[in-house]
């Protein structure tokens, strides 16, 4: 863990030589790479010093274990084979490993990939995929794909509650009508037109992943969908109801399905929607908009900022495990035939088109919290009352920007202190410059040039890297569950409706990638490691900071204890943003 | 390998040894006796188990007393060590420990 000695500004430095050295020596072996996705930079290394303590890669190991046991009993009870036998290892081999903490071994060993399944090759009901499950449990929530609540519920308080946007009105590709509207029982006696005045319309379109184009897995094709989802708000209600599903962009060929068409239909579009979701989620809510955007920022963080610089010793906590984690999902989940591209539904090349655009088009201050909200019409002040992720959010957030303005008040006097700190400025001019770390609107006129500008680019990256990731990382644990959600469609998007059972389970992926998403999610999401706020002790040296940080700690207790108080009345809850269950970096 | 008991029936008798080898007998001995078994597995393994004793004696002591986040159901560590071929009870003693606070507090010095 880092212990650092007592810190100061650059402007402020008695050594300057020796900080200077210093700081070379980092720039040598700090250095970006924007080859492995193109025009998207990560570290090329993983030097020393951006190493995770080792308690890291043991939290890894101990969920790794548990798919190790899963397989296992899969293999032994159910009787599946694949084109690979499970290998075996001796015990004295797998101490090594375990003493070495050779966390790649550990995983091949751990989650090994089978190859293609040889018997039982599609699971024949939803009961087969949910029975993957034998060394631990089904996730809490994940069996209730009839539920039309928790279906609503899951746009604010799921996986990626990102994407939900008020209707201001009804776009022409969208056959959506008074008719589809008054169907529902909650709006019979309402008007659409009304409900769009009001603002109490709500869409979530997911036409940018018409730009994907799918992958195959050896044995079958798989299936690109870019659904819409209408929901509304009954008047006087905050809570949503979901009022239909249009299963592709064009009206004229994909029909609008709703909770009173068929219950086959009705769980088949909601399962495209669950699809379509976590396909845009992983590429671009999670990987991207959390994992990638913070690498380039740790990476000028060592460069240009001392390890005596005040700012360097504040955020540095926040970045452990992350260049050693974004090198290992480079290597087992982004890389070609890797993880992503047999789970997810795009073909690898095209996902990193995808990656490209996103990361290139990401604009660092409109991203803010508030902005993001208030640029989806889904503010506080929107009759959209029940938004968990938005209101415990915005405390989190609260807090982050409490504490970082503490600190920032604490080593700089005035803006001038901000103005003439010299190693500030290059850092802010390397995360912004496209040949090195390529972050768009990182600062008003590229310069942060007040300890206000500081402390909300700050308070960014800290949210960023402990709520935000956690707000879209463990959510997957629930996603474990392939009738839940699914990580790719493997029958067309319907353009007729009267679907069986039969038809409904063909949506759903075969067993190999059954059994590797069950593993590949639950790894992701049940590995916690560090907690927000909890700084290893000696971390900050300065006495002025230990009463902020008593503030800063004390605020998330209560934080905790508000937000177990919303979940008692809200209609689902929320935990993803307990402060308890944050952690301090991305580090899974 | 382990010693115990049925270890040495095993090599004493074939017959006897390849039923029990088998055999999952829930295993009979004290707290005691398990507990030393945990602390053979974990000394065989890791080499500097004398060294960190306080903490080895914790990790057992929160394993046989289940105060710990425990990655197999309760009974499976009284089954398997009433196993003769004790390779997934050895797994699981060195993952459950190498993953415990107080051996990764010990890597973190």
């Amino acid at each position: 863990m880092w212990m650092f000695e007592g810190a100061r500004l650059p402007q402020h430095e008695t050594k300057r030589s020796e900080r200077q050295g210093r700081l070379a020596m980092f720039r040598e072996k700090f250095q970006f790479d924007q080859t492995v996705v193109k025009n998207v930079p990560i570290s090329a290394t993983v030097p020393e010093e951006a190493k995770a303590g080792p308690g890291w890669s043991l939290k890894i190991v101990a969920t790794a274990y548990k798919l190790r046991r899963n397989w296992e009993k899969l293999l032994a009870e159910s009787g599946y084979t694949f084109e690979k036998q499970l290998e075996e290892k001796s015990i004295p081999e797998i101490a090594d490993m375990l003493l070495k903490k050779d966390l790649l071994g550990i995983l091949g060993y751990s989650d090994p990939d089978l190859g293609l399944a040889l018997s039982h090759k599609r699971p024949k009901s939803f009961t087969e995929y949910y029975q993957l499950f034998k060394h631990f449990n089904v996730p809490e929530g994940a069996e209730k794909i009839l539920d039309d609540t928790e279906f609503a519920d899951y746009f604010v308080a799921g996986l990626n509650p990102l994407m939900i946007r008020r209707l201001d009105e009804i776009p022409s590709k969208l056959g959506f009508d008074q008719n589809f509207f008054q169907a529902h029982p909650a709006f019979a006696k309402d008007d659409l037109n009304t409900v769009l005045t009001d603002g109490r319309l709500f869409i979530v379109d997911y036409e940018i992943l018409t730009a994907l184009l799918p992958g195959e897995h050896p044995e079958q094709k798989k299936y690109i969908y870019a659904p819409i989802v209408v929901l509304g708000l009954p008047n006087g209600s905050g809570n949503l109801e979901v009022l239909g599903i249009q299963t592709g962009q064009d009206q004229a060929q994909y029909p609008m399905v709703t909770p009173r068409s068929g219950p086959w239909d009705w769980l088949v579009a909601k399962t495209l929607v669950k699809t379509a979701d976590i396909n845009y989620h992983e590429v671009a809510s999670h990987l991207v908009l959390t994992h990638l955007v913070l690498d380039p920022i740790v990476v000028s963080t060592y460069r240009q900022l001392s390890d005596a610089h005040p700012l360097h010793q504040l955020l540095v906590p926040h970045f452990e495990g992350t260049l050693p984690i974004n090198a290992l999902a480079v290597r087992r989940l982004i890389n070609k035939d890797g993880k992503v591209e047999q789970l997810l539904t795009a073909e690898i090349e095209s996902a990193y088109r995808v990656i490209e655009i996103v990361r290139n088009s990401f604009h660092f201050r409109n991203s803010f919290l508030t902005d993001d909200l208030q640029r989806r019409g889904v503010g506080v002040e929107s009759l959209l009352k029940n938004y968990p992720y938005r209101d415990d959010a915005l405390l989190v957030w609260g807090a982050i920007e409490t504490w970082v303005s503490d600190y920032v008040h604490s080593f700089y006097a005035s803006d001038a202190d901000v103005a003439e700190d010299t190693e500030l400025a290059q850092w802010t001019a390397e995360i912004i410059a496209p040949e090195s770390g390529r972050i768009g609107g990182f600062a008003p006129n590229d310069r942060i040039s007040s300890r206000q500008i500081l402390i909300e680019t700050l308070t960014m990256i800290i949210f960023t890297a402990s709520a935000q990731h956690a707000a879209v990382n463990f959510p997957q644990g629930r996603a474990a569950a392939v009738p839940y959600q699914s990580l790719a469609g493997y029958a067309p998007a319907p353009t007729k409706l009267g679907l069986s059972e039969a038809d409904a389970i063909e949506f759903l992926p075969p067993l190999d990638r059954a059994i590797k998403q069950t593993h590949t999610l639950t790894l992701l999401g049940d590995t916690y490691y560090t907690q927000l706020g909890g700084y290893a002790l000696g971390t900050f040296k300065d006495a002025r900071l230990a009463a902020p940080l008593w503030k800063f700690q004390e605020q998330l207790r209560k934080i905790e204890n508000v937000i177990d108080r919303r979940n008692r009345s809200r209609r689902t809850s929320y935990s993803y943003l307990k402060p308890s269950r944050i952690p301090q970096s991305i580090n899974i | 390998m382990i010693c115990n008991r049925r270890h040495i029936l095993t090599v004493s008798g074939l017959s006897l040894g390849s039923f029990l080898l088998g055999s999952s007998l829930t295993f009979g001995g004290t707290e005691a006796e398990l507990s030393l078994l945990i602390r053979t597995i974990i000394g065989e393994h890791y080499p500097k188990a004398t060294e960190h004793k306080a903490v080895v004696d914790q990790f057992i002591q929160d394993l046989l007393g289940q105060n710990i986040d425990s990655l197999e159901p309760g009974n499976f560590l009284r089954q398997q060590a009433g196993k003769l071929d004790k390779s997934d009870l050895e797994r699981y003693i060195l993952v459950q420990f190498m993953t415990s606070p107080g051996f990764i507090a010990v890597q973190d010095k």
